[in-house]
């Protein structure tokens, strides 16, 4: 649910990067942090330990578009991955509007990514929401590893709700659709606001974030 | 009565205790109950808590209307276990190998594994092997019972396990309805194979769950099931799955390794059959493991003899990426009924011109690929570089074999102090930025500042191949002939580890007894990194390798 700010005319959307475990959330969302113009961004806050490992969540604000004289926000969160983070993931998952599940694509950790998924549904049960609501795409991530399970195998495992999701092949470190997965999610949650909120197209606020900023 | 005959009666007969609160301590019925429509006047106790607690006692069938929990919006969990009254096994046992004296309440319950249950929902019935009912109650057996024996044991399901079965609305009971591929029995005439339930099976939503492992698919409708693809073809599917052998007994604990491992180790190659519907059930988490009896029952008696048989009921991992190998690919398509992703119309976002611009980039892949595989960094980062500004036009991304040419016609260049900017250009440290996730300008200085603000890392210095340095050697307690020796050290290492067919070496540690010194070399440059004496934190030395490898292109 957007938080709608009558006297700053704002929209703040929220997504949610959830995923195990190092599986590339945080480096996903850094990645997202260098690319965007100063302009559009805010600061980086990352809580993590030595080991940059998350301990609470990152955190990244994104101006974007303008929704009928609102100008629209993106929160970017991510959520600690490791399995004793749960009431933290439980929190950071307040009120989300949109979320990115990062897929691990290393043998050896998909069945932490079935287990984390699971635990996102269980987590929005809690909190009476559901997948089928949700917009949210999934970002099979590590796909440059060697001996990275096959594609197939993730759908099969990630995708098969009854309603399917977009899925891409990721490369958080080099920034193989990172954007992608980003922005697919960005216009699902854009698009549904507009629906539920019966509102015409949206003029973008800047051209485009690769714009020369003046 | 006394309180403790009482208390006895009330726990053998929990049913009864809603007739004694009713006909004693319960008020009697209101005026507005006894308004209420005829269905919701006839009294359905809501769900118990013991009820909903696993190993709590179940309550019989006959005192719950089928459907009334559904009606309810309670669902009873699928357990990990079934549990079963002693005396309804004893039944069952034959003498010869029952225990005659058994001082045990017969009205103990005996946990079975459900996923070693062979169920069948349409008898409401259930077949457990003595095996298995051994490895769960050895106490009520005269003899040992042998972890191979095929023997099965038939017994009414408990209360619990019947009304679970009638909240799925008695789909699992129809008699002319297959199940699916994914649950069925489709085990070698030779071993016969518990039934897996797959309540394990969907990764997916409850209600999914629900209509894919409790309903039952009927001949003219395709099941949901997404393991029946085959099926739906009408292609053969194997009922086994031919695995590895040499992965599994890698995976082994200690406790189940071979005595002799050697015996094994002349039979490389050598694969096992497990039944599909094993698998199957399990395909969806991500894991899959099988009793260790299975996996006994598998091998060839000459290897099987070199196992242990302690602990027969012990799991064991088997690779999902050895069973893939093997594994009907058909049968790993998505669910027959699921609906496409949906169009939606563009709105252009922030996120739209990087996502094209990453597209553009990773379409001309393999380009990159051969330029990466030319050139002397073979790390997997890559630098980001930021958006073009109108003060700075955009820079090509270099290709670094060129740069290797130039930097060995600098090799003998006298050691001096000079900075090694005034060599050459400066390389872009802007696009180091997102490296160090800071905005601030950098140079050569706080780039060698910012590495050594990585975590774990005591101290740092640069030397360039003119012999310049940049940080701190006092900090780092090294002489400058003795960081030439570090260098040429590395360098030395490197070169007979290339030959050695190794690839490039990125790194040469050296360890004291407090501490580390690694070097990293790119040519002639690179970095002297005292650090803890542990290995990098994740990360650490990535970015120190894409940070050089950036300096010396």
């Amino acid at each position: 649910m957007p938080i709608i700010n009558y006297a700053s005319k704002e929209i703040q959307f929220k997504i949610v990067y959830y995923g195990p475990a190092l599986s590339g959330k945080t480096t996903t969302i850094a990645y997202i942090h260098s690319r965007l113009p100063a302009a559009f961004r805010g600061d980086l806050v990352s809580l993590a330990t030595a080991a940059d490992r998350t301990l609470f969540f990152d955190f990244l604000p994104i101006d974007a578009v303008i929704l009928q004289g609102f100008k629209t926000k993106f929160q970017l969160y991510t959520v600690p991955g490791q399995v004793v983070y749960n009431t933290t993931r439980q929190l950071v998952l307040r009120s989300v509007d949109g979320i990115v599940f990062v897929a691990d694509s290393n043998w050896d950790k998909i069945h932490e990514d079935v287990e984390s998924f699971r635990n996102l549904e269980e987590n929005l049960r809690k909190q009476h929401l559901s997948l089928d609501e949700i917009p949210y795409v999934l970002q099979y991530n590590k796909r440059d590893l060697p001996d990275a399970a096959p594609v197939s195998y993730l759908e099969f495992l990630l995708n098969n709700r009854h309603r399917r999701a977009r899925g891409y092949e990721a490369i958080a470190t080099k920034g193989r659709s990172v954007f992608a997965a980003l922005d697919a999610v960005t216009q699902s949650v854009l698009n549904k606001f507009m629906q539920e909120n019966h509102l015409l197209r949206p003029q973008p606020a800047r051209e485009s974030a690769t714009a020369a900023p003046a | 009565m006394s309180f403790f005959s009482w208390f006895r009666s009330k726990s053998d007969k929990p049913e009864h205790d809603e007739l004694e609160l009713k006909g004693s301590n319960e008020p009697p019925e209101t005026h507005a109950r006894a308004e209420l429509p005829s269905f919701q006047s006839t009294r359905v106790p809501p769900p118990r808590l013991r009820e909903t607690i696993p190993g709590g006692h179940p309550k019989p069938a006959s005192a719950v209307d089928p459907g009334s929990a559904l009606k309810e919006g309670f669902r009873r969990p699928v357990r990990a276990t079934v549990d079963v009254p002693l005396q309804v096994l004893l039944l069952q046992l034959p003498p010869e190998i029952t225990k005659s004296n058994i001082d045990i309440d017969p009205k103990r319950r005996v946990q079975i594994p459900r996923k070693s249950l062979q169920i069948d929902a349409t008898h409401q019935t259930a077949k457990v092997t003595f095996a298995t009912l051994f490895a769960s109650c050895p106490e009520i057996f005269s003899v040992p019972i042998d972890p191979l024996d095929q023997r099965t044991l038939e017994f009414n399901l408990p209360a619990w396990e019947r009304s679970r079965l009638a909240d799925s609305g008695g789909q699992m009971t129809s008699p002319t309805a297959t199940p699916p591929t994914g649950s069925t029995t489709v085990a070698p005439a030779e071993i016969q194979e518990p039934v897996k339930v797959p309540d394990r099976l969907p990764p997916l939503p409850a209600e999914q769950l629900v209509s894919e492992t409790q309903s039952v698919p009927s001949p003219e409708k395709p099941a949901k099931a997404p393991l029946d693809g085959a099926a739906r073809n009408g292609s053969e599917v194997p009922k086994t799955v031919r695995v590895a052998l040499e992965p599994i007994i890698k995976n082994l604990p200690s406790e189940l390794q071979p005595s002799d491992p050697n015996a094994l180790a002349s039979k490389p190659g050598a694969t096992i059959e497990l039944p599909l519907e094993l698998i199957n059930s399990q395909l969806a988490n991500g894991r899959v493991t099988i009793p260790f009896s299975t996996l006994l029952k598998s091998l060839p008696e000459d290897v099987r003899r070199l196992f242990p048989r302690a602990d027969t009921a012990a799991e064991v991992a088997v690779p999902v990426k050895e069973i893939l190998q093997d594994y009907p690919q058909d049968l790993l398509r998505p669910r027959a009924d699921q609906e496409p992703e949906e169009a939606l119309p563009a709105i252009a976002t922030p996120f739209t011109g990087p996502a094209k611009e990453d597209t553009e980039r990773f379409a001309h892949a393999p380009e990159e690929a051969e330029l990466e595989k030319m050139a002397t960094d073979s790390h997997p980062l890559e630098l980001i570089t930021p958006p073009a500004t109108p003060s700075e036009s955009p820079q090509p991304i270099p290709q670094e074999a060129p740069v290797a040419e130039e930097k060995r016609d600098t090799a003998k260049t006298p050691v001096s102090e000079k900075p090694a900017t005034e060599q050459k250009p400066a390389p872009n440290f802007s696009a180091l930025q997102s490296v160090f996730l800071t905005d601030e300008p950098l140079d050569l200085n706080k780039v060698v500042q910012k590495v050594g603000e990585f975590p774990g890392i005591n101290s740092v210095l640069f030397f360039a191949a003119d012999g310049s340095l940049q940080g701190e050697p006092e900090k780092l307690g090294l002489t400058q002939s003795s960081l030439q020796l570090l260098s040429s050290l590395a360098q030395e290492v490197g070169q007979r580890v290339e030959n050695l067919g190794f690839g490039q070496i990125e790194t040469v540690t050296l360890g004291w007894k407090r501490e580390l010194v690694s070097v990293f070399t790119r040519g002639e440059s690179g970095f002297v990194v005292r650090h803890e004496k542990r290995p990098f934190k994740p990360g650490v030395r990535e970015k120190i390798c894409l940070v050089l490898s950036h300096i010396c292109s």
